[in-house]
């Protein structure tokens, strides 16, 4: 948290505490914060001179109550030098306060505002902010850590959004769903709704094999959603129901069904080493031919390699859809986890990933080394999965399907043969069964209407492929069945049902069919792909696609070379982002453990805000996170308005109205000024969501623009425990022991001093010692993701250095940014409501000896001594850069001592330069003074 | 000579600690046995049954099969063999204590040791392992436990932080193992890599003393002037100190370093060359340093997250490690012990699990990760000295009696330094956080 002076903070007994703060409620009225924003009268207050906004009259009415005076408005340039640092993060030049200080109207002020909120450095400072909220990462954050190449296409849709001046709810909707805005949004605006989504995408990653750890990176969704857009901890829902605020376990899961009906982009983990499931920045009838192409090449090269016994590169980009159903993403890792189907499948029942259901067939995936395995028996499975949304739901050209299945014995000590059977079945949203087979434990068969046709026998033990070609054209299929050297091919197979049944497939899924009182036989499934590609025929030799000819010619290195290209280039551009799943309603985890499954909770919202679920529709539709965010953003929603317009008046004031702004709930504090809150609150839906209006309202408050001359006790709140004012319960639950020692009171009787933050103050050193690259940054050097390899025991690891603003360095989740860390910038790992700021020894040092700083000194020493040609200049320019101001005659006076005796000392002590040393040092002490680094 | 001559007025001044200063030192919540704690972290898992924890029954059945109902985080019945130890048990000193080959000094010091047998953590792998020895939390990022003891009682020493993280090479889990993660940032262990800047920054980078004199009286001054022009505010004062604080731990911490004036005698005690800062030798000879001069919480890490004690392929990889960290602990343990440190200096041996007695081959060199049960041991104030503490089974598969969980260990540590694990809290996102999530019992077996 910001630490400004505005609120003196004192020690004092809970019950001064409850007097001062908001008036307590009764018992039985729901919590404040999930009754419905009221705009309140703007109250009726005596000193309504000092008002300027209707803030204002909220502020006096308090401060009178108090029998307190605001204080007087700030001078002109101390007042400048505020708001820009507020709204841009960066000093403002000495001309700039010059010629404000000059003319300081309210005109004048409100044109140098505007100026502030036009400038592209808007964006990055107050995206920043919002990057603080979303625990923004360049990294998984899983075991080794894996790099995100493209997570920075969100960190700058947030930066282009609040230089935009997006409106607020249009901002949360295409984070939360900004795929599926996409897709019937304008296709100007199809790349940025769908890169928004990496707000969900950056979601933590656990464990060295993240997907069997997914229901955490759930968790870290929901708890993220919670904590930075209704001020809520979800989280703790999880393995309970939430000890203080209304959520519930199966409100939580509620919840969860939406995320698990969603397919994130996959980063890579140690035992996965690839990214995949990246999400393409152009529309699905855009990008087929694409990838079709890319795949094909790919696919030709991997094969070339393979047959030169050549190694192919780790980081391989498989299909964009991932669905190449060899089930390897599921498999169980080497050290320890086991093998799971994770979303977009879904699943029921006794269903195993081992090696053991590898198929020996290579026509499809010549490197796959597990498959699904049912064991005999009555229990009934299922799993099932809805394709890729790129996937055409309804298709005019042919589209190929292949299976791969083994039947095995009846389960031991049983000599019948089992009566059950399996099947395959494909089919479309609206018609989930157009073509189904039937695989028994002898043979395989096609459903037409209420009986079978059979395709053809297969012997218990033996893997047996099946291809189809289907043609929606002819409404016809052919189907190949059968093992190299025996395939049984029909041709033309009329598809059953009625006519007006478009044929396409959007979802299949393999399940058991029992026959009254007996089981079914064990079966083993690998290597299903739906796929517009054709497929190579069954063959246990990797296949070579007709393709592979073409690279025949090439030798070894060249052929990896390009593959390499192609893999690190993709064959358009990606987001880390998040697209459509399998819609579904997930099942409570007891405990938290997935496991240990509850019952099945339909998707919906949880109560105490409003409540409401999917329809059935909306439900079979689609995840729901575009029903998700648009009851977010409902106007009626208690807590959206609230939270935002409390983060925009912490990072103007340095304390929220709520001062614990990711916690309204029955544990965070309540508002210092409720009625503000709430008029704030509608005034912001009123005009749009706008948030440059707010600071607009807000910098031209006189509330804003008081001066900061006293100071008080800054909060000493948590830097220090406080045990001994809390007795001990040996009874009670220990956690709730601290209430009365955080108790606050505020005081809006001046502006709040605070300390620039990280970013501001490695922004600062650049910008005014004339280094900084204003050019926006994109991607980091990471490494190609080809070669990539990481693991817990060689973790990824990178400082990468540049000299354009702070909010573009690369941010990784197990190792901090050095310079981050020092000066307590926003925790990757999780939200982080607001900046503490300490002030630890080790921050001195860096000052005094870091690199950077002395780089930054040097070069702009050597500049001034170049520009200026005297002392007396060099020292005003020092001032003018540094401090925004001219020096006062004295401490010129005592600058140009300074110069001379450290340019003599440095002299006697064999430096080479040594004017330019002393200037470089008078540079460090303007750099290290509390003037630069503090805002008045 | 005006700037000089404040500065040094300034440096002069007794430090006194503002209101707001997260290390100045507290009263702990009772009265303490330690006031500074020596974490030595081995990492990558050493072997309980070849160190600490003897198993005669291991010896007799290697070979046979031993069936276990999971298996390096897989469940399902496997049929396993045991494997036998690689180095032989003996008893040593006057409590008669056993301890294997592998560490034949630490093996000498015994009777200052309680050894605990029966330790026990939640997780088969090495980052959520680690993670949790470090920091309770096996998932997520926590606060280190050094940084909550740094909460809990601040820094004795103003020229230096309250903790101090020695580790030559990245654990794994990285720097989360010693962040202060929600907790106040002065808390975060500071990190000394051995070598030629073993602190970040710490290095004046001005030619001489008197330029940097020079150059901090002139800050001094500015921000003099700054302050006096607005009313006081720590937020200003503090940082101003901060400055004076930076100079001395610039002055203190090459002196830290700086081995010279150590005895030929007490350099060979730790098995260190003189001029070298290689190995464990520098490392536990600085934490001594360390620890003299008030450091609140040392911790060592012997090497990173490869090349470590994760002896999967052969358990012979376990010897060089143990050379490297045998002699340097009995050294210093020794040392501590001659100084008079060992009654108010709290020594804790441990690593993030141990390593499976058994194999899926029989003809298996190495040893997987084990975190059923493992040792690790305590020394110093307030610990019964020359004790056992905790049994595994026969092979050393389970614990057997008085198990002690990675939060019970906690719970120890805290209360030894005159903290109760369950006050010892933190609000953050509307909960009361503390190092032992809601868990934890202190073991009072162990207590002297």
């Amino acid at each position: 948290m910001n630490r400004r002076g505005h609120v003196w903070i004192a020690w004092m007994l809970l019950g001064a505490w409850l007097r001062t703060s908001a008036q307590a409620e009764s018992p039985k009225a729901p919590h404040w914060a999930f009754q419905p924003v009221r705009e309140p009268a703007i109250p009726a207050i005596t000193n309504t001179a000092w008002c300027r906004t209707p803030i204002d009259r909220f502020i006096a009415a308090s401060l009178e109550s108090q029998g307190m005076r605001p204080s007087p408005q700030a001078e002109p340039r101390v007042l400048l030098r505020r708001i820009a640092l507020d709204l841009t993060g960066l000093p403002p030049s000495a001309d700039e306060l010059e010629s404000f200080a000059a003319n300081p109207s309210a005109a004048a002020l409100q044109r140098a505002i505007d100026r502030f909120l036009e400038s592209p450095r808007y964006g990055e400072h107050w995206g920043r902010h919002w990057l603080d909220v979303v625990r923004y990462a360049d990294t998984a954050g899983e075991t080794a850590d894996y790099p995100v190449p493209v997570a920075w296409r969100y960190r700058n849709y947030v930066i282009q959004s609040f230089n935009a001046d997006k409106p607020y709810d249009q901002f949360l909707r295409e984070q939360i769903a900004g795929d599926i805005l996409a897709r019937s949004g304008p296709r100007s605006r199809y790349a940025e709704q769908v890169t928004a989504t990496g707000f969900l995408a950056i979601s933590r990653r656990f464990g060295f094999d993240s997907e069997n750890y997914h229901h955490l990176t759930l968790q870290d969704t929901i708890d993220t959603l919670g904590q930075s857009v209704m001020g809520l901890t979800l989280g703790c829902a999880r393995c309970h129901a939430h000890k203080f605020d209304p959520i519930s376990m199966p409100e939580y899961y509620a919840l969860y069904g939406i995320f698990d009906s969603t397919r994130y982009a996959f980063p890579g983990s140690e035992q996965k080493q690839r990214l995949r499931a990246l999400v393409p920045l152009i529309p699905p009838e855009e990008s087929g031919p694409k990838w079709r192409a890319f795949e094909t090449r790919v696919a030709a090269l991997t094969a070339r390699l393979e047959q030169l016994k050549s190694a192919v590169p780790s980081g391989t980009l498989r299909s964009l859809d991932d669905f190449d159903g060899d089930f390897e993403l599921q498999a169980p890792a080497a050290g320890g986890s086991k093998g799971v189907l994770v979303p977009p499948w879904i699943n029921d029942g006794p269903i195993s990933v081992t090696t053991d259901a590898q198929s020996p067939f290579r026509n499809l995936h010549p490197g796959g080394r597990v498959g699904v395995q049912i064991p005999a028996g009555t229990n009934a499975y299922r799993m099932s999965q809805r394709l890729h949304p790129s996937v055409p739901q309804a298709p005019r050209t042919p589209w190929n399907v292949n299976l791969d299945f083994r039947i095995s014995a009846a389960a031991s000590g049983s000599s019948a043969t089992p009566t059950g059977a399996h099947r395959f079945v494909l089919g479309s949203q609206a018609h989930p069964s157009i073509l189904a087979f039937r695989i028994a434990s002898d043979r395989i068969s096609f459903e037409t209407g209420s009986s079978e046709r059979l395709i053809r026998t297969v012997p218990v033990g033996r893997w047996c492929n099946l291809q189809l070609r289907v043609d929606p054209a002819s409404r016809t299929f052919s189907v190949a069945a059968g093992w190299p050297g025996d395939v049984v091919e029909v041709a033309s197979i009329p598809i059953p049902g009625e006519t007006s049944v478009r044929v396409g497939v959007q979802e299949l899924a393999l399940e058991s069919v029992a026959a009254p009182g007996a089981g079914f036989p064990a079966v083993a499934f690998d290597n299903l792909a739906v796929t517009e590609l054709p497929i190579p025929p069954v063959s246990t030799q990797a296949s070579g696609l007709a393709e592979a000819a073409a690279a025949a010619s090439q030798d070894a290195a060249s052929i990896r070379r390009e593959l390499e290209r192609l893999l690190a280039e993709g064959p358009f551009e990606l987001a880390y982002a998040v697209s459509e799943g399998t819609p579904h309603e997930a099942r409570v985890q007891l405990r938290g453990e997935p496991d240990k499954p509850g019952d099945v909770v339909r998707r919906a919202f949880p109560a105490a805000l409003g409540g409401g679920a999917l329809e059935e529709s909306e439900a079979g539709a689609g995840s729901g996170r575009l029903e998700l965010a648009n009851w977010l953003v409902d106007p009626r929603h208690p807590l959206t308005a609230r939270v935002m317009v409390n983060r925009i008046w912490q990072y103007h004031f340095g304390q929220g109205l709520v001062r614990t702004p990711n916690d309204f709930g029955l544990r965070g504090q309540k508002p210092t000024h409720p009625e503000l809150l709430d008029y704030l609150a509608a005034r912001f839906v009123r005009e749009g969501w706008s948030m440059k209006a707010m600071h607009r309202l807000i910098l031209s408050s006189a509330v804003y623009q008081q001066a900061s001359l006293s100071s008080g006790l800054v909060n000493p709140a948590q830097s220090r425990p406080v045990w001994e004012e809390c007795p001990v319960d040996p009874a009670g639950a220990p956690i709730l022991k601290r209430e009365k020692a955080i108790a606050v009171e505020v005081d809006y009787s001046h502006f709040g001093r605070r300390r620039l933050g990280a970013e501001e103050t490695r922004d600062a050193i650049l910008h005014a010692t004339g280094q900084l690259d204003a050019t926006p940054g994109e991607g980091h050097p990471f490494p190609a993701p080809t070669g990539w390899g990481f693991t817990q025991h060689g973790p990824f690891s990178a400082v990468y250095d540049h000299s354009r603003r702070s909010v573009y360095l690369m941010a990784q989740r197990i190792q901090r940014h050095p310079f981050l860390a020092l000066f307590d910038g926003a925790d990757p790992n999780a939200t982080t409501p607001g900046r503490r700021t300490t002030t630890v020894p080790t921050q001195a040092l860096f000052f005094l000896n870091d690199p950077f700083v002395h780089a930054c000194a040097d070069r702009f020493a050597v500049r001034l001594l170049s520009d200026e040609s005297d002392a007396q200049g060099r020292i005003t320019q020092c001032y003018r850069s540094l401090l925004s101001r001219n020096p006062s005659p004295r401490e010129s006076a005592s600058a140009v001592v300074f110069l001379t005796e450290y340019g003599t000392e440095a002299r006697s002590s064999g430096a080479a330069h040594p004017e330019t040393a002393a200037l470089a040092a008078l540079v460090r002490v303007l750099i290290g003074s509390n003037e630069f680094l503090t805002v008045d | 000579m005006l700037y000089p001559a404040l500065f040094t007025e300034l440096l002069g001044r007794e430090s006194s600690p503002a209101g707001d200063d997260p290390l100045a030192p507290r009263a702990p919540m009772f009265a303490p046995k330690a006031k500074r704690v020596i974490f030595l972290y081995m990492s990558g898992g050493v072997s309980h049954v070849d160190s600490w924890d003897p198993k005669p029954k291991l010896f007799a059945d290697a070979g046979k099969t031993v069936s276990v109902d999971e298996f390096q985080g897989r469940k399902g019945d496997f049929s396993m063999f045991a494997k036998r130890p690689q180095w032989e048990f003996k008893r040593h000193g006057k409590c008669g204590t056993q301890v294997s080959s592998l560490f034949p000094h630490m093996a000498e010091c015994v009777d200052d040791l309680c050894v605990i047998r029966s330790m026990r953590s939640d997780h088969t792998n090495h980052y959520e392992a680690t993670l949790g020895i470090h920091t309770g939390s096996f998932t997520f990022a926590r606060p280190s436990v050094g940084a909550w003891v740094s909460y809990g009682l601040g820094s004795e020493n103003r020229n230096l932080p309250s903790f101090v993280v020695i580790a030559p090479k990245t654990p794994y889990a990285g720097g989360q193992v010693w962040a202060s993660d929600f907790l106040p940032g002065a808390h975060q262990g500071t990190l000394v890599v051995p070598g030629a800047e073993p602190v970040a920054n710490l290095r004046r980078r001005v030619a001489s003393r008197r330029l940097q004199e020079l150059e901090l009286g002139a800050l001094a001054q500015m921000n003099r002037e700054h302050l006096a022009s607005r009313a006081a505010d720590p937020l200003l004062s503090a940082r101003i100190q901060s400055f004076e604080t930076a100079f001395g731990m610039q002055m203190e911490m090459p002196d830290v370093f700086d081995l010279s004036r150590e005895s030929d005698a007490t350099l060979a005690m730790y098995g260190l060359e003189r001029g070298s800062t290689r190995g464990f030798g520098w490392q536990c000879l600085v934490a001594r340093r360390l620890a003299e001069r008030g450091v609140r919480f040392v911790e060592l890490i012997d090497v990173g997250s490869s090349d470590n004690w994760d002896a999967h392929g052969d358990m012979l990889t376990h010897a060089p490690l143990a050379r490297n960290v045998d002699q340097p602990i009995a050294g210093l343990l020794r040392d501590l012990k001659q100084r008079g440190m060992m009654e108010d200096t709290l020594v804790v041996w441990t690593t993030e699990f141990g390593r499976t007695p058994f194999n899926a081959a029989a003809d298996a060199k190495g040893r997987e990760h084990h975190h059923w049960v493992y040792s690790s041991w305590l020394a110093g104030a307030g610990v019964k000295a020359g004790t056992v503490y905790g049994e595994s089974d026969d092979y050393g598969i389970r614990v057997a009696k008085d198990g002690v969980h990675v939060h019970d260990f906690h719970a120890t540590l805290l209360h030894l330094m005159g903290l109760d694990h369950e006050r010892l809290t933190f609000r953050q996102s509307g909960r009361d956080y503390r190092l032992t999530d809601v868990a934890g019992d202190v073991v009072r077996g162990i207590l002297a």
